[in-house]
């Protein structure tokens, strides 16, 4: 979204990245922020539906509804472990495409209105 | 993740490297911007287990090899154009050219030196037609002309297939040596190419017979029909989920599962795709109710316990920075009473919020459940988009066209 804020605050450290970054090599110093590559808008119909994926290049996003509704779901795991695991997506019972009972990860959901930011 | 029935929703989704949550997180690591472009010589990258430094010391070691190089030809450059490449869109990997003669799938042509565009090692060059631009004439090199006329034909052809074939070979930078692709006639991947042309393009190749029913062409105007929406079929059961304040919604998801089609193995294939849609639906609404405290979700009942975490908008502004990124680290943050202008709905304002509506933008979807190989996901995704109810009148858009891999390898 070309008018999209990047201001910088307290938790949006691709900003700081992308200050890091700027004037290495490959990176001239004047570059812009690559909003287009990070913040974008999403029109959909009723009943337009993603299913179960991991997110962007592995980003962390966060989502504003402009207008309509929109049900977010996430997966939990059951039990505390830690995301350094190399084992946290090789769990045979871990399924993009399915949600058995076997699985060791909830699932969470909130649905999104106008006026809420995820 | 759902846009619920009779609403349609519109969202700024935006990713940023903000920490990681225990919720979700991802395993891909950064690619060079350099890599990202090249295709295969991307794969060289990845392998290289070598600091930053030392990569970009590598990427400017292969372009002065490359600049020397390119420096030295006097002739030209040999092209591959493999015949996997679909109409409008062909592919050349200069850096599989040499002594891949013997293919029987390839043709080879002599381009002037200063054709020399996809000179750079091992790199692999997506181009799009342009059409309606005059084609140079190239010499074509006999030797290996001679060779794959004499190339014994593995079955006869149909008269159907024979007419593609001259269809195809018409478009400037066919798949035959005597209709070689020029590069100066293709636009990047990255420069996104008009509905028009693009759906012009396929009218004329093959698709045309399936396409022209779906497609209406009146001068420079390209619409879809409106009589060939795809079916929907609702969920067996409504589902029910919370707001973030604790309101109930229940909606009924319906699934495209096929366009009208005519036989009754395609009605039988309807069924059994709307299983598919139904069954994951329902299974990722079944588990999240089973988590459920006296029917309740956890971020109403016992937020403690609960992946996210509902906070005013006000309060979230009040709280300090390293307060904020410890909830970060532990929490996905549900804002609640953000401000936001409420007239807003889904119309050609809203629209413009996100887009300028005269952009090009892309589309995805899943509205037609046949073959993948039968169309082209643009055109079978933009239906979705132009088409957003039974009624009214289609968008005009247009749409970049997909990554390689996902077109018909023959026609």
């Amino acid at each position: 979204m070309w008018n999209a804020s990047t201001e910088p605050n307290a938790y949006a450290v691709d900003l700081v990245a992308w200050d890091f970054t700027r004037g290495k090599h490959g990176c001239a110093s004047e570059f812009p922020y690559p909003t287009e590559h990070t913040r974008w808008g999403l029109a959909g119909t009723a009943n337009t539906m993603t299913f179960v994926h991991i997110d962007s290049d592995g980003f962390n996003t966060f989502l504003k509804i402009v207008c309509g509704m929109k049900v977010w779901g996430v997966y939990k795991e059951k039990l505390p472990a830690t995301l350094s695991s190399t084992n946290a997506f090789l769990h045979p019972s871990f399924h993009l495409n399915a949600v058995d009972e076997t699985t060791r990860f909830d699932l969470e959901a909130v649905v999104l209105k106008p006026g809420n930011l995820l | 993740m759902t846009a619920l029935p009779h609403q349609t929703s519109m969202d700024t989704d935006e990713s940023s490297p903000v920490g990681v949550t225990t919720q979700r997180s991802g395993g891909r690591s950064a690619t060079p911007p350099d890599a990202e472009e090249s295709g295969s010589g991307s794969h060289e990258v990845d392998q290289m287990d070598v600091d930053e430094n030392s990569y970009w010391q590598s990427v400017d070691h292969r372009r002065k090899e490359a600049i020397g190089k390119s420096s030295q030809e006097t002739k030209g450059v040999s092209l591959e154009v493999g015949c996997e490449s679909g109409p409008g869109e062909e592919t050349m990997d200069e850096g599989k050219l040499q002594g891949d003669e013997g293919r029987s799938e390839t043709e080879s042509v002599e381009l002037p030196a200063t054709k020399a565009i996809g000179k750079r090692r091992s790199t692999r060059l997506y181009v799009h037609h342009k059409d309606n631009l005059p084609r140079p004439q190239l010499k074509t090199s006999q030797a290996t002309s001679e060779q794959s006329r004499k190339r014994p034909r593995s079955k006869a052809k149909s008269k159907e297939e024979v007419e593609i074939e001259e269809e195809r070979d018409s478009l400037p930078g066919g798949e035959s040596a005597d209709n070689p692709i020029d590069v100066d006639l293709y636009a990047s991947l990255w420069q996104p190419v008009g509905l028009k042309e693009f759906v012009r393009a396929i009218i004329f190749s093959c698709q045309r017979y399936i396409l022209t029913s779906f497609v209406k062409v009146e001068g420079d105007e390209i619409t879809f029909k409106m009589g060939k929406i795809p079916r929907k079929m609702p969920s067996e059961k409504p589902m029910r989920a919370f707001d973030a304040e604790g309101n109930q919604v229940t909606f009924t998801p319906c699934f495209h599962v096929c366009p009208p089609l005519y036989t009754t193995l395609m009605a039988y294939m309807l069924i059994l795709q709307h299983n598919v849609y139904n069954t994951r639906v329902t299974q990722f609404f079944e588990r999240i109710e089973a988590g459920y405290v006296d029917g309740k979700p956890l971020h109403i009942v016992a937020m403690e316990r609960s992946a996210f975490e509902i906070v005013q908008y006000e309060n979230f502004q009040k709280m300090a920075h390293r307060e904020l990124q410890d909830l970060l680290r532990r929490k996905i943050v549900v804002l609640t009473e953000v401000p936001h202008d409420s007239t807003m709905a889904f119309d050609e304002r809203g629209l413009r919020t996100l887009s300028p509506l005269k952009s090009r933008v892309s589309i995805q979807g899943m509205c037609y459940a046949g073959n993948s190989h039968n169309f082209y996901p643009p055109i079978k995704c933009a239906f979705r988009l132009f088409c957003p109810a039974n009624e009214g009148t289609p968008l005009h858009s247009n749409c970049y066209k997909g990554p390689r891999q996902r077109y018909p390898s023959k026609c």
